[in-house]
């Protein structure tokens, strides 16, 4: 998987499940609407960072090849801005779960995680590199 | 009580923050490093570097998310 917008949809696609599942449990459990609620809103704030990093990303690689010195820094800054924007809302706002909401806030970098594991295994084809041939 | 709650956060973003700087610029110079080296793979290299950003940077989000809920009791 060598192209950053497909791996940025396929996370987005993911999340989006995860949202659903919360949707589902908010239906389903209502008693627990506090937990599920807190989690979607931290799987949205989760979502919103990915695409933040992408976008720098994309700058960054810009720069490098065009050589001209950037002006803003890589963002660490806003993406925990944003994190805390998101567990704000969450539980001083709409009075939801803080620890669901910090889970849903490692929904998109497990989803990350998972689709780089699955990438490196394909990659490979499920072989390790001594099976390959490949000289140490 | 307030105090031991000031040094919790303190600690844990501190901590949180050092390891999330070293490792987000060890994998941004190295993906600078590589797209200057050769433009051609700057598609896999953007996709491992968001791979291993995104992991790096999990642990100090919710590090600050913690800091904050210290700070607050």
């Amino acid at each position: 998987m060598d192209d950053l917008p497909a791996l940025l949809r396929k996370v987005s696609r993911i999340t989006f499940f995860f949202l659903s599942l919360g949707c589902v449990g908010w239906i389903v459990w209502p008693a627990y609407k506090t937990v599920f609620g807190g989690f979607m809103i931290g799987a949205i704030g989760s979502l919103a960072i990915a695409w933040h990093l992408a976008w720098k990303l994309v700058r960054i690689g810009n720069v490098a090849i065009s050589g001209v010195k950037p002006r803003s820094g890589f963002g660490f800054l806003s993406r925990a801005a944003l994190a805390l924007l998101a567990a704000f809302v969450s539980v001083r706002m709409l009075e939801f779960n803080l620890p669901a909401t910090v889970a849903g806030l490692i929904a998109a970098p497990l989803a990350t995680l998972l689709l780089g594991l699955m990438s490196r295994r394909r990659r490979s084809g499920g072989h390790s590199t001594d099976e390959r041939g490949e000289k140490h | 009580m307030a105090i031991y709650g000031l040094l919790a956060a303190a600690i844990v973003f501190g901590l949180g923050a050092l390891g999330a700087g070293i490792g987000n610029g060890l994998i941004f110079s190295k993906t600078v490093e590589g797209i200057s080296r050769q433009p051609e793979l700057r598609g896999a290299l953007q996709t491992t570097a968001f791979i291993g950003v995104g992991l790096v940077e999990a642990l100090p989000i919710i590090s600050l998310v913690l800091a904050f809920i210290f700070m607050a009791q």
